[in-house]
């Protein structure tokens, strides 16, 4: 949040102009993903981000010094912030005092370390493990709004003079008012660059934006999908300026290497490529809450098997229907000679398994952009884009009979020569192809049949019935489908009458021609498999 | 400015409130909230910029509690300040089914929340 504030800033001037506060706890401080974003904070030297870490020096299991000693504040000088200390809890001038320094420095984010007290004013509870997280009991309620002083009997109560004082919504419409105010004068002073920022806060896409996406077409030559990913994000830094990210310290192997299009640095904020750094979970962390703040549109780039190293905060992007995009490349076994430490396997339908996660896996190049379509139009939810690293046929459509397109999740990219198929194979990403080439064998043997690409199951499931028969006729049960993951969960789509050829083991260390024939991902033994099927 | 008396019910509001709702819902976290009551107090009156009026402005500050489980911290500084959606009621049915009081802050749900945590870090 605080870096689309301080990049919007960069780019718009005063107009938007705030802090992002946080408080967090001493698990907060132990969890990894809070050096993962404060050090990149301190390195961008974001100013307006103030922390207020409640160093209560207790957490579930009894007292921080069971498992927890590092001294905090100077682990986070050493990522370049501003640290303080407040010891006296109930001191409100110090604290306010504490917060007006933390301000008052700009050019780096601050940490106030409050030493609190939890459970404060309990009898029995204060300063105990026994107040974090049960309720105090009846007993032990009354005797803590005894020892605070509190004179009201009745729960909940809330005495005039507080809400009175507290009311916070006169001041706010001023606030507002002046902003709108600012922005005003923005307009009268730059009416493009006001309409450009008005039309960004919205969320939504400039007109034409998808207009001069490249398309591939079959030439013969084979290329992999993240190397279309890479022209097709050329592209969109042009044409979508609200677009900022890159990748976890994988921008050339993931296609997301365009600095040309500005680097963000600590002292040029405005520009809109990201380096996560080596950072999975604070880069995923870092862009749902760029896509929070709103006026920018963040992403991010891993390889797929790293998607685990920041599920929490994907898992969270799907739970705030956030439009959190990540780009996963290196997908499966074929990435080849890294191995199975590499080699993702449960991913993709771990990742169809988070609700309301678009999964979205181009089956050859030309599937790419129109990929990239469904994820930036999607508004309320997160899409992992996930792209190969090897080379993959343009698959050349001008001889196929094609009934719909990538757009709808799922189509026929090659029908049965009478549109009547026996069989029908389907296939995600790079075993497409391969399942386009095995239909010509099975063509061969007089096998009528099907190819399916099936590139995003949430888009095609969105598509209604009528659809979903039209490519998967529910009379046709010979159905195999092909994908270089775990088979768990493709009997949604193939039933009790079809087969999978998937992988339910690690992958290997080898050069993917090898990995994909030892694992049987290749024209003639998909075909077999589809043979049997209907013998 | 110093601190009152006025200053001190504030706070304990915001602590009475806390301990009550979670004493209602027979779950949840007090602790933090009662700790963090004066910090928060101190921030939400003296300090941030936000509108309770329309809690999308675009240029107000944003405030995450990331220690999510303190949450009817949130939901009381909500209430007290005027956002709209947060009335005494909801905060009577902290944490039940429907309500704007989930266990944890879920932005999607509550106005005033900016995101969702509870899973710490």
């Amino acid at each position: 949040m605080a870096l689309a504030e301080a990049k919007l800033r960069a780019e718009f001037g005063d107009v938007i102009d705030h802090h992002t506060y946080v408080f967090c706890s001493d698990g907060d401080v132990m969890e990894g993903i809070s050096h993962e974003a404060a050090s990149l904070a301190g390195h961008l030297g974001l100013g307006k981000l103030v922390y207020v870490y409640d160093d209560n020096q207790i957490t579930i299991d009894g007292r921080t010094d069971l498992a927890f000693s590092e001294n905090v504040l100077e682990r986070f000088e050493s990522y370049d912030w501003h640290t303080q200390r407040v010891r006296g809890e109930n001191d409100l001038d110090e604290i306010d005092i504490a917060l007006e320094t933390a301000q008052q420095e700009t050019d780096r984010p601050s940490i106030i370390a409050l030493e609190t007290t939890i459970g404060y004013g309990s009898p029995n509870k204060a300063d105990t493990a026994a107040a974090h997280g049960a309720p105090l009991g009846t007993e032990e309620v009354a005797r803590t709004k005894e020892q605070l002083g509190w004179e009201h009997d009745e729960p909940f109560y809330v005495p005039d003079e507080v809400r009175d004082h507290m009311d916070a919504t006169e001041e706010g419409d001023a606030l507002e008012d002046e902003w709108h105010d600012r922005m005003e004068a923005f307009r009268a002073d730059s009416p493009d660059r006001h309409s450009e920022l008005r039309r960004r806060l919205d969320g939504r896409l400039p007109d034409g934006w998808d207009e001069d996406l490249p398309a591939f077409s079959p030439d013969g030559e084979t290329m992999a999908t993240r190397d279309a990913n890479g022209e097709v994000l050329d592209v969109l830094y042009d044409r979508l300026p609200e677009l900022v990210g890159g990748s976890a310290d994988l921008a050339g192997s993931n296609r997301t290497l365009h600095d040309e299009h500005g680097v963000v640095a600590p002292d040029d904020l405005d520009g809109q490529c990201m380096h996560f750094g080596v950072r999975e979970h604070g880069m995923c962390g870092i862009v749902n809450g760029m896509n929070l703040h709103g006026g920018v549109r963040g992403y991010g780039a891993t390889f797929l098997i790293f998607s685990d190293y920041m599920r929490p905060s994907l898992r969270l992007s799907a739970l705030m229907d956030q439009p959190t995009v990540m780009v996963f490349t290196h997908d499966s076994i074929g990435l080849g000679e890294d191995g199975p430490t590499h080699q993702p396997i449960e991913h993709l339908m771990s990742l169809r398994a988070i609700p309301n996660m678009t999964v979205l896996r181009p089956g050859d190049p030309a599937e790419v952009p129109a990929c990239w379509q469904l994820a930036l139009e999607r508004q309320e939810g997160p899409s992992s884009l996930v792209f190969t690293r090897q080379d993959v046929p343009v698959v050349d459509r001008s001889e196929l009979e094609v009934v719909g397109d990538a757009s709808r999740g799922g189509y026929i990219l090659a029908d049965a020569p009478d549109g009547d198929p026996e069989l029908i194979l389907i296939g995600t990403g790079s075993e497409v192809p391969l399942c386009v080439e095995a239909r010509e064998h099975l063509l061969a043997s007089d096998i009528s049949t099907r190819v399916v690409s099936l590139p995003s199951w949430e888009v095609f499931d969105e598509q209604g019935k009528s659809w979903r028969q039209r490519v998967l006729p529910p009379e046709v049960d010979a159905r195999l489908a092909v994908e270089a993951g775990t088979p768990q969960g493709w009997d949604r789509w193939v039933g009790d009458e079809g087969d999978v050829v998937g992988i339910d083991r690690f992958g290997a260390s080898a050069p993917y021609e090898v990995n994909y024939d030892q694992f049987g991902f290749t024209p003639g033994a998909i075909a077999e498999r589809g043979r049997a099927l209907v013998e | 400015m110093t601190t009152n008396s006025l200053d001190r019910l504030c706070v304990n509001t915001i602590r009475t409130l806390s301990m009550d709702a979670v004493q209602r819902a027979d779950s949840g976290h007090p602790g933090a909230p009662m700790g963090l009551a004066p910090a928060a107090y101190v921030l939400w009156t003296r300090h941030l910029r936000h509108n309770p009026v329309n809690p999308e402005w675009p240029d107000r500050d944003r405030f995450v509690l990331s220690n999510g489980h303190a949450s009817m911290l949130l939901y009381a500084l909500l209430h007290l300040t005027g956002y709209e959606a947060m009335t005494l009621d909801e905060i009577k049915n902290f944490r039940q089914w429907g309500s704007l009081t989930p266990g944890h802050p879920e932005c999607d749900l509550t106005p005033g929340v900016e995101t969702t945590t509870g899973p710490l870090g």
